[in-house]
């Protein structure tokens, strides 16, 4: 071969790994636009928690909460918007187990491309999905008094991105170990509440215990979620005590931990997804 | 045919823990033939097609297909070849052309060419007018039409197919065997299937029996027949064990089997009245034909396929909808 022929050869190379990526992600994506139902029940969950939490126990816990610039259903708002996040993108794991039981998988893997673009095709797809999400649940913003301007709502939907990109590497992860959609729910649901309970969503994690400290320190949603606050309440005057207590870390701290989370998780999901035969 | 064949297999073998699925099995096929693999189930037939289709990899011993190695060159191997799995592959979220589609992105088929082959492949397997329905909604045949459509559908060397009419009824399988029998022809692409069928393997230009792992036998239907040495006669006599003794004093190999007495003869008419003449015990019936692969796999195996209870067991291993591995690890 004639080194043009070899550099054309990867040219088209490039270019249908490329290709296979993206037919990846707009089927997923199609899968999710076409599902109603899916769109729903997921959007109920979020709906749940703002009302139970924000409103129900609102009163229980004094009112405003623990902030005296903000209510407690404002507090907790960004805390959903991350929980959800986490739970759309991870379900991205569901579907490559799905696909496995029902065979579709096998077209995807006996197909000429590398299984790093069916992997990244997977994580964006789960990218995707998460914003599609969230742009839903960010119509809430308004009736709880929340109205991010133009650009918040862009360096919100980076951050949201960002996360995805690591919640969804988790999913894949899990789902390149894992043969039936039973033990895959089992393994989601038992990582989903403490990720949920322990990232500063509902709570400050100011006066827990140092082990609880420790988890929560491990858990990306912890800084996703500081950083969503760092966002939404950029335009909300804060007194400094407040300040200390709502936003733990700096903005350039949260993004450069979940940037570090994410690489390191879609490593690991693309080595382990390439390894499965 | 070119002088190379497209399917190259030298010594190849797999072993799943201490179950040796595959024992190191040699053959070669020529471009343009039907090749058929044909053996019980838990033979080995799937464990080979996966193998050579790069989805599984040997324990030892190579194969090359269209030229290229199943290990070394896989990217190459699965450029060239088409398959329909023994399970479904399809995606039943999406219609019938979303799923060709998808298969056009991944093989990289340019747009427009896409457009006219997936018309084109889609009349031959009589599916134009379902296009845009979900595949969930299509019949089993259906569906199985789909696949082989889509394996057709990047222009592949060769196609494989593993137990393609598995679970569907005699007319669909029929239908199947014309338009994969028309395809073929008209594409002049090579053919490598799998069956435990024996009228499917019939129409193969040749067949390798496998048994255990093991090839036991290769060449053209006719020839294979040819070998079991003209005629089977099989017989029922009021004492199937006394009739049996005086047929082996007559230089016969006669087999009793399930109260039937079964033995080959060059020339089956006459050996029949001499039976008559000579055989004390009452004949109750005589059947005299002339051989099936049935047969031949029998006087190979010393066993039948078992053609019931092995679609009992198929009928449990598609609803179990199998993993990746497929049947190759146990045996059933």
């Amino acid at each position: 071969m004639t080194a043009a022929m070899v550099e054309a050869g990867e040219r088209a190379g490039v270019r249908r790994e490329a290709r296979a990526f993206w037919s990846l992600f707009r089927r997923d994506m199609l899968k999710f636009v076409r599902e109603r139902g899916r769109i729903v029940s997921s959007l109920l969950q979020p709906i749940l928690f703002l009302g139970i939490f924000g409103l129900g126990l609102k009163d229980v816990l004094g009112g405003t909460g623990p902030f005296q610039e903000l209510d407690y259903i404002q507090y907790i708002f960004p805390g959903v918007i991350g929980i959800n996040v986490l739970g759309i993108s991870m379900s991205t794991g569901v579907t490559i187990v799905t696909d496995r039981e029902f065979g579709f998988l096998r077209e995807v893997l006996v197909a000429p491309i590398s299984r790093l673009s069916i992997a990244a095709g997977k994580v964006a797809a789960g990218v995707g999905t998460a914003l599609l999400q969230a742009s839903i649940l960010l119509l809430l913003a308004p009736l709880l008094g929340l109205t991010p301007s133009l650009s918040q709502l862009v360096l919100l939907f980076a951050a949201i991105a960002l996360l995805a990109v690591a919640t969804s590497a988790l999913g894949v992860l899990i789902a390149s170990r894992i043969r039936s959609v039973e033990s895959f729910q089992y393994v989601f649901q038992f990582m989903l509440f403490p990720l949920f309970f322990l990232s500063g969503a509902f709570f400050v994690l100011d006066r827990v215990p140092g082990w609880i400290a420790v988890i929560a320190k491990l858990n990306p949603l912890t800084y996703a979620i500081d950083l969503f606050r760092h966002i939404l309440y950029s335009d909300i005057e804060l007194s400094e005590a407040s300040e200390e207590l709502l936003l733990v870390n700096s903005a350039a701290q949260d993004v450069i931990i979940i940037v570090v989370i994410s690489v390191v998780l879609l490593a690991a999901s693309v080595i382990s997804f390439s390894r499965t035969e | 045919m070119s002088a190379v064949p497209i399917i190259q297999v030298d010594s190849l073998a797999r072993r799943f823990g201490e179950f040796e699925a595959v024992r190191g099995v040699s053959f070669d096929v020529e471009e343009g033939e039907i090749f058929g693999f044909l053996g019980p189930n838990g033979a080995g037939k799937s464990t080979t097609i996966n193998m050579l289709v790069t989805m599984l990899r040997p324990t030892s011993g190579e194969a090359r297909v269209a030229g290229f190695s199943v290990t070394e060159d896989q990217t190459r191997v699965r450029e060239s070849i088409g398959i329909v799995f023994q399970e479904a592959t399809l995606d039943e979220s999406l219609t019938g052309w979303e799923n060709l589609r998808f298969h056009a992105d991944v093989y990289d088929i340019p747009m427009a060419t896409f457009n006219e082959r997936a018309d084109a492949v889609l009349k031959t397997v009589e599916l134009d007018e379902w296009r845009k329905t979900l595949v969930r909604n299509y019949s089993g045949g259906m569906k199985r039409r789909l696949e082989i459509a889509r394996g057709l559908l990047h222009y592949p060397k060769v196609l494989f197919l593993d137990e393609p009419t598995l679970g569907l009824d005699p007319q669909s399988r029929i239908a199947l065997w014309d338009y994969i029998r028309e395809i073929q022809a008209r594409e002049r692409i090579t053919v490598f299937l799998t069956t435990h069928y024996m009228g499917e393997a019939e129409y193969c230009n040749r067949i390798a029996v496998i048994d255990h792992g093991e090839i036991v036998a290769l060449d053209t239907p006719a020839m294979l027949k040819a070998g079991l040495g003209g005629d089977v006669v099989t017989l029922v006599t009021k004492d199937n064990f006394r009739a049996s003794v005086e047929l082996e004093a007559m230089a016969l190999e006669p087999r009793i089997e399930d109260g039937v007495i079964r033995f080959e003869a060059p020339d089956g008419a006459s050996t029949v009245a001499r039976v008559f003449r000579e055989v004390t015990p009452e004949i109750v019936s005589v059947d005299l034909r002339k051989p099936s692969l049935e047969d031949v796999f029998i006087s190979l195996t010393g066993r039948e396929i078992r053609a019931d209870e092995a679609s009992a067991a198929d009928r449990m291993k598609s609803q179990m909808r199998a993993g990746m591995l497929g049947p190759g690890g146990r045996r059933m």
